[in-house]
């Protein structure tokens, strides 16, 4: 059993668990699941991001799409005025639970089902080698999410230009209404976490951020916790 | 500003896409001829097409959501490929996808309607690249803040016939532009115009 708070009551909830890694600080790890399945992130020590993507596994072309999640997957007609009814989505910059997380094809691939956090990006790219020189003018070599990402998928036969923008969960980076982003720590303590439900047969990587350069990981890389769940009832 | 020779110009008609090809140091002109009509944007390296205009990578390196004129706008290798020089319209959108086909069919019920998904996959089709490799666009002269809590907001476009925007190409690239098809809500003040593409030395 995990020590990360989520118990025996979750297997009720989530099912057992099929999978379970740590994902070293720096590092990235793959995952697999099927439709049902239940994926959750834990941040074990806290201040973490983990760079989150997923691929269909049964047609890899089909990616997480942060564009097409924050303009909205579920259609919902409002009455804007009486008897004038017009349809919106419930478009967000930020991730909910209950939200449906689309592909590029504009299917739902997760659907987040639980979050103690609550706050995650769904705008910035992995942090990449270039990132590291030309931005934060670091001299040599430096780990980095898109590598992370790209070496746990490279069994799948997925090229680093193919890892899609990820759901950056834990991380803190909200748009200011000067249209800046900004960096700020991740508010997520010891034992926060989020789930997902698979809504498709997936392979996906979590990267545990490297970023030690900005504050975004409390200046701390720590490991993750990637588990998935089967069997729910 | 950008004075030099026209060296090819394209019309982009209302509700369809085009492409044009700028070399490296040529100016691409993006121009909303009639006003209020905004225009997807998309470019690939033409050298190495596994590199493309990148909103994410613009996003994250600039750390903005917006363009400031002089902005070096960035590809997914995180290499700038295009340059902002000129600007008379100064809102644009970073965040939106393309419309796409799925959007005007399960949303307004309407199969079949044109989008900007399936316009910039006609025009980039003649150099190899298919729907599911084009990416999120720059969506020029859409605006579509994000509002206090998080959401998108939903104006009309402030653009003026003849706004224009001008781009240095800092790579040799395919650039593709749609006129939004998008007729069901305001963004384009409810009709539907052509955009022109002039690329001058």
């Amino acid at each position: 059993m995990s020590d990360t708070g989520i118990g025996r009551e979750h297997e009720v909830q989530w099912g057992e668990v099929v999978s379970e890694v740590t994902v070293p600080a720096g590092h990235g790890r793959a995952f697999e699941a099927r439709v049902g399945d239940h994926i959750i992130v834990t941040d074990l020590e806290g201040a973490q991001v983990g760079d989150f993507v997923v691929f269909n596994a049964d047609d890899l072309v089909e990616v997480l799409d942060t564009a097409r999640t924050r303009s909205g997957l579920t259609p919902m007609k409002v009455e804007v005025e009486p008897g004038r009814v017009e349809a919106y989505w419930q478009t967000s910059v930020y991730l909910h639970v209950g939200d449906e997380v689309s592909s590029n094809m504009r299917n739902a691939m997760l659907k987040v089902i639980t979050d103690t956090v609550g706050v995650h990006d769904l705008l910035f790219a992995p942090c990449d080698a270039r990132l590291y020189r030309d931005v934060y003018n670091h001299a040599g070599a430096h780990r980095n999410c898109l590598d992370n990402l790209t070496e746990a998928l490279a069994p799948y036969g997925i090229r680093s230009w193919q890892i899609p923008a990820p759901i950056n969960v834990f991380q803190n980076t909200p748009p200011q209404p000067d249209g800046t982003l900004a960096v700020k720590p991740s508010v997520s303590k010891s034992g926060d976490y989020i789930v997902f439900r698979a809504l498709q047969n997936l392979v996906g990587a979590l990267s545990s951020c490297p970023m030690d350069l900005s504050p975004v990981n409390d200046r701390r890389i720590t490991p993750l916790r990637l588990t998935v769940r089967r069997g729910w009832r | 500003m950008t004075s030099g020779r026209a060296l090819r110009e394209v019309v982009v008609q209302a509700a369809h896409g085009a492409a044009i090809e700028a070399r490296t140091g040529e100016h691409l002109i993006v121009t909303d001829v009639d006003g209020q009509q905004i225009g997807d944007l998309v470019a690939f390296n033409l050298d190495d097409r596994t590199e493309w205009l990148d909103m994410v990578r613009t996003r994250s390196t600039l750390y903005r959501l917006r363009l400031r004129l002089g902005d070096r706008l960035y590809s997914n290798w995180r290499e700038p490929i295009l340059e902002l020089v000129e600007d008379t319209v100064r809102i644009h959108d970073l965040l939106f996808p393309p419309c796409d086909p799925k959007r005007y069919a399960v949303t307004w019920g309407q199969p079949g309607h044109r989008n900007c998904l399936t316009n910039l996959t006609e025009a980039l089709a003649p150099y190899g690249i298919t729907m599911w490799q084009v990416p999120q666009p720059l969506n020029l002269f859409q605006n579509t803040p994000v509002l206090a809590d998080g959401r998108l907001g939903s104006g009309v476009s402030p653009s003026r016939a003849g706004g224009h925007v001008t781009f240095r190409a800092l790579k040799h690239v395919v650039c593709a532009v749609s006129s939004c098809p998008m007729d069901l809500t305001a963004a384009n003040g409810w009709m539907i115009t052509d955009l022109k593409l002039t690329v001058r030395a």
